[in-house]
């Protein structure tokens, strides 16, 4: 178990340099100036030397990532241009928007996904299948922005239940941020816990065509009591590599919806940064963005070790 | 009764989802090319007074903030979305597709690795953040936001296409098109691309309609289309802020992208269901349902007494009838077979008898157990029985049993529900059971894994499992079919045993008479779903007297067909194949890089000769190495490097897979176990049996390939008319018919057959090894006959080897060895024969 880990976390490590070669070449380096692109085409040519003397630009870029990545290994993520903060305040205020309502939403996928898919996936055919497969079908269609554009619209304008956005912070107390981040986990959750529940449905109903559940019912167990006790944990396999998977696409659905909703995370923050051009800003976002869902893909690893203890021995 | 080739019924026409996808998708492409000449109002044009109107005859969908048309806007921008999720998934099918070709079939696992990783890089750019990552350096457009998209598709279909391409890999097909001279590269184009495509196709209808959402999501944030280009997205983001005045400005775009989506999701999924096999119709032996009535012969003198009794049990798969009127009657202590070859309807009855016949089965008749009539609808009814009065193991112990717990708390579930104990003393019962069944703790760990064991171990973990429940009958459903000989003879005599000790009634099915002769005392004969003999003292194979039942009996008689002895054996100058200090490790494990870091031995220091019109057997028990050699000696693998030198010569000339030339090549063929996956199931017969012809030195026109064919399939009993049919066609037996036709094409020297026999059922495997035995004779062909049953190696060869752990522990002629064997490896092997063939 233990090499299984460190290999697992060496994989991480390897795709977080990769990624983070990624972003630096693709801000810093193939557009060219990182100066120019931040300042415009109108600036001065004065202008334009000043910043490079601030940010280090006339270093060349080997020294200058190196000096991105050992820094940021020493907890210095550097000073945002726009903002004039160190950027790692920055992030982490946002990042307690972000991250409880990307968990937030997973819960309502899980909440949703798997009671549903195993419903449907045991009743194969019958009209509880029939009418959750047609919700399903227009769930997994559905644009996660727009299905919150309609929720403000029911909940918000019509019925007033709720303000239309905003996040007034964690410190009105956890039950006021849990309640203004309903709607949007909400309509991040669904068209998600829509593909989830198909996976589950369809991992349930490849379960119960094993041998080992007809096994299970010649001892005597009903197949309902086959399912659950012998099918579900099988079929957990797949929907836990889905379920890995949609961490980080709630990651990437929460930049559309911290837009919708006007929450303060880090999507927002990123579209606002893109807006003004703040390329350390940005870099660093997006390496935590790729951080969140590397860490994720890991978790999952450990997870599917879990459930399926073939994983657990030492070499196979 | 048709013709077991012929193709199912086809179902009745309806309206299925892949037709009203087609429609949507098809409405809304056409609106998108209707735009590009007209609108109803040109897209652009503004009309201030006219703003935030409702949907009216004068603008049928509104109009938005600047008074412009929403039914135009959206008609102009239908072109833009459709191409950004056409050229995305484009993106990923070009970039992804060959680079999982690559990381499957290179065969240095470093570049699989490094593109394994590599997609993993990429994957972890969800298409929203990518296009940040783009739009921050090089500015928003809707080319950014396409590239976004397409560079996260890449790792998609790599995944899609290495697993796919690995599944594929392992096919016997794939092993005969190297056979036949093909190189890596086209095999993966010409076998692997076509077989993956249908899986290709269907992820891209998945990516497409996910393209559409990350496309207008992405517009909607700015990063996609930049005005004046029209965007479902951005008329959503427009609409925002006049969500409460205007709200028909929100719902139409988003209502169309819904629409569209869900158009693009039905037809992918009406293609699953075409592709996916588990939707395919199994054409199934067919009743005539006036046969019923004629086949009560068995079921008016049946003791008031019996334990359990089955009458006129009728089963029916949609329109196939399964089984048809079925009687019989089983009294406490029995010992009952039911013999019949595949598809005659014996697992339908076992487990009609058990009630656990999948969903789809209808079931009629009448069933009793102590008197008491069980009602064949109610699964209630009969799960009280289960695991307690009639307990069941089947065919494939491995499939059986959960793969992620440990054997003895299966067997303690079981238990627990016969008995309702607790479960510490569940666990306690389970312990004895396994020890009564050989699995004593120092053997096998009670929590071990079905995985870690063998299938003899998983078969006497479900055999545990069974009797732990004290049932009054075990029915065990072909227990011994996926098992070696001698693992066979094991499992037999333990079900002896346990039946005697518990005084346990046995209800036996096999395919294979002489294995059902030496366990029961009376015998059933099935055939299409009936039963047609009975027999009820012994010896039970003389008193069967149907046509079905003689057919079954002379498949048991294994007569001596060897061909003739080639002369002049001594002569070193009739050598046709030698093969000297082979040895085979495998890599159990790799690093990270794709280091090998564990080595398993399977093949040690063998050698062999083949005499020119010779037939030599090769025998042992699964893992003895017997498949290895083969690819060796066909130069499918290469040996390992050792202090002998390992050298193949083919008539002379040296081995090696390195360069086979096709002269060479074509001199060796081979005919695999597996008949169902031996043929590529898109190609034609003639197509397949004609692959090796490239092979040979001269092109041959179209006209004399076609000759060929026809010379083989004939040569093989088959009528050359069949050659135009796809393979699924084919029975099992058929198949191997046309294994054998393929192998013959190229006129070779010898042919290897690798437990050719071994997955047909008796009477089919008779008719293979008389076909196979005539044309070593005729042709004077040299033969390599891998087998774990001796009884066949017996029938046909001259010469025998005998493998144990990758080492040969006895050679010699095959009568020699029958009657002296040397080695306690052979004598296990002679003892799994079953009696009555042994003695003659």
């Amino acid at each position: 178990m233990a090499g299984f880990i460190l290999r697992r976390l060496g994989v991480l490590i390897l795709t977080l340099f990769i990624a983070s070669v990624v972003i630096f070449a693709l801000l810093e380096i193939i557009p060219g100036d990182p100066a120019l692109t931040m300042l415009g085409i109108n600036a001065t040519p004065e202008t334009i030397a000043a910043l490079r003397n601030e940010l280090g630009l006339n270093a060349n870029a080997l020294p200058r990532y190196l000096a991105w990545i050992s820094g940021m290994l020493h907890g210095d993520f550097g000073l945002s241009y726009t903002y004039r903060t160190p950027v790692a305040e920055l992030l982490a205020e946002r990042m307690m928007v972000t991250l409880p309502l990307a968990i937030y939403a997973l819960i309502f996928t899980v909440l949703i996904a798997l009671p549903f898919g195993f419903l449907a996936g045991a009743r194969e055919g019958r009209w509880h299948d029939r009418i959750i497969l047609f919700f399903s079908q227009i769930g997994i269609a559905l644009p996660n922005f727009w299905f919150a554009l309609m929720l403000i619209m029911i909940f918000a304008i019509q019925l007033g239940w709720v303000s239309a956005g905003g996040f007034s912070g964690w410190h009105h107390g956890w039950i006021n941020g849990i309640a203004e981040l309903t709607l949007p986990a909400i309509a991040l959750a669904i068209p998600q816990a829509t593909i989830l529940l198909r996976v589950m449905r369809s991992a349930l109903i490849e379960t119960a065509r094993q041998d080992y559940i007809r096994t299970a019912r010649a001892k005597g167990l009903s197949r309902d009591q086959a399912l659950w006790r012998h099918g579900w944990i099988n079929a957990l396999i797949p929907v836990v590599t889905i379920m890995g998977m949609q961490f980080s696409f709630l990651i990437a659905g929460a930049i559309i919806i911290e837009n919708v909703f006007s929450l303060p995370g880090l999507g927002r923050l990123m579209v606002q940064a893109i807006g003004q051009r703040d390329i350390i800003l940005i870099e660093t976002i997006i390496l935590m963005m790729v951080l969140i869902v590397v860490t994720v893909t890991f978790i999952t690893d450990l997870v599917y070790a879990i459930i399926d203890p073939r994983l657990r021995r030492p070499t196979s | 009764m048709t013709a077991p080739y012929a193709s199912p019924p086809r179902p009745r026409k309806r309206i299925t989802g892949l037709f009203i996808g087609g429609m949507i998708v098809s409405m809304i492409t056409l609106a998108g090319l209707i735009s590009f000449i007209w609108t109803p109002v040109d897209p652009g044009i503004m009309d201030i007074s006219n703003r935030m109107q409702p949907p009216s005859m004068g603008a049928w969908l509104g109009t938005d903030h600047f008074g412009r048309d929403i039914l135009s806007q959206i008609m102009a921008a239908t072109p833009v979305t459709l191409a950004v999720a056409m050229i995305s998934v484009m993106i990923g099918i070009i970039g992804g597709v060959p680079l999982g070709l690559v990381a499957a079939f290179n065969h240095k696992p470093v570049w699989d690795h490094v593109l394994t990783r590599g997609g993993d890089v990429l994957f972890a750019f969800p298409a929203v953040i990518m296009a940040m990552l783009l739009t921050a350096g090089f500015g928003a457009g809707i080319s950014i936001a396409m590239l976004a998209i397409g560079l996260f598709n890449i790792p998609v279909f790599l995944r899609m296409t290495r697993a796919s391409a690995m599944q594929q890999r392992h096919m016997t097909y794939i092993q005969s098109a190297r056979l036949a001279g093909k190189s890596m590269p086209r095999i993966a184009v010409e076998h692997i691309l076509p077989n993956i495509a249908p899986v290709l196709i269907l992820q891209a209808t998945i990516q497409f309609s996910l393209a559409i959402l990350a496309e207008s999501g992405l517009s909607y944030l700015g990063l996609g289309a930049q005005p004046p280009v029209p965007s479902w997205g951005r008329m959503l983001a427009d609409s925002q802020t006049m969500i409460g005045l205007a709200p028909h400005m929100a719902i139409v775009p988003g209502l169309t992208i819904m629409l569209t989506v869900i158009g693009v999701n039905l037809i992918g999924e009406g293609l699953r269901q075409r592709i996916d096999p588990n939707h395919a119709v199994v054409p199934a032996a067919h009743i005539a349902e006036t046969d019923i009535a004629e086949n009560n012969n068995f079921k008016n003198n049946q003791p008031p007494t019996a334990l359990i009794t089955v009458q006129n049990i009728s089963v029916r798969r949609h329109d196939n009838m399964l089984l048809s009127a079925i009687s019989l009657s089983i009294n406490a202590g029995d010992r009952i077979g039911l013999i019949g070859a595949s598809g005659a309807g014996k697992s339908v009855l076992s487990l009609a008898m058990m009630g656990l016949l999948p969903p789809d089965f209808h079931v009629t008749g009448q069933m009793h157990i102590h008197g008491n009539d069980i009602d064949l609808a109610n699964d209630a009814a009969m799960r009280d029985h289960r695991g307690k009065t009639v307990a069941m193991i089947f065919q494939d112990p491995r499939l059986a049993l959960n793969p992620v717990q440990g054997v003895a708390a299966q067997i303690a579930e079981a238990a627990q529900l016969a008995h309702g104990i607790s479960g510490q003393d569940a666990h306690h019962m389970a312990l004895d059971s396994l020890s009564r069944v050989g699995l004593t703790p120092d053997i096998i760990s009670p929590d071990s894994l079905p995985d870690m064991l063998s299938g003899g171990q998983c078969q006497r973990v479900m055999i545990a499992m069974a009797i732990i429940g004290k049932p009054q009958l075990l029915i065990a459903d072909e227990p011994t079919t996926s098992l070696d000989t001698v693992t066979q003879n094991e499992i037999l005599k333990l079900l002896n045993r346990l039946a005697d000790e518990d005084n346990m009634a046995l209800l036996m099915i096999s395919h294979d008479l002489a294995v059902l002769a030496q366990m029961v005392e009376q015998i059933y004969v099935m055939d299409q779903g009936q039963i047609v003999d009975y027999a009820a003292t012994q010896p039970v194979n003389q008193l069967l007297t149907h046509s079905v039942s003689q057919k079954l009996l002379a498949a048991t008689h294994m007569d001596q067909h060897r061909p003739p002895r080639p002369s002049g054996q001594n002569d070193n100058s009739d050598i046709i194949l030698s093969a000297s200090h082979l040895s085979r490790t495998y890599a159990t494990g790799h690093s990270m890089l794709g280091k090998a870091h564990a080595q398993k031995p399977v093949l040690r220091d063998i050698s062999l000769t083949l005499a020119q019109g010779e037939c030599l057997g090769l025998v042992g028990a699964s893992g003895a190495g017997k498949s290895t050699l083969t690819r060796l000696l066909l130069g499918l693998e290469k040996p390992d490097y050792a202090a002998d030198p390992a050298m193949i010569t083919l008539a002379g000339d040296a081995v090696t897979p390195d360069h086979m030339p096709p002269a060479m090549r074509r001199r060796i063929q081979a005919v695999f176990q597996d008949p169902y996956s031996a043929f590529n199931p898109r190609h034609s017969v003639r197509r397949i049996i004609a692959e090796p012809l490239w092979l040979m030195p001269e092109r041959l026109t179209e006209n004399a390939i076609t000759d060929k064919v026809a010379k083989a399939l004939q040569s093989v009993g088959l009528d050359p008319d069949m050659m135009h049919r796809h393979i699924h066609a084919f029975s099992g037996g058929q198949r191997q018919r046309i294994a054998i036709a393929r192998a013959l094409i190229t006129a070779p020297d010898v042919i290897l057959f690798d437990e050719p026999t071994s997955s047909l059922d008796t009477l089919i495997r008779q008719q293979i090894l008389t076909l196979i035995t005539d044309l070593v004779a005729e042709r004077n062909l040299s033969v390599i006959f891998i087998s774990h049953d001796l009884a066949v190696i017996r029938a046909i060869c001259h010469r025998v080897m005998v493998l144990e752990h990758g080492q040969c522990v006895e050679m010699g002629e095959t009568d020699a060895i029958f009657q002296n064997p040397q080695h306690a490896a052979t004598r296990a092997l002679l003892d799994a024969i079953p009696d009555q063939i042994r003695t003659g």
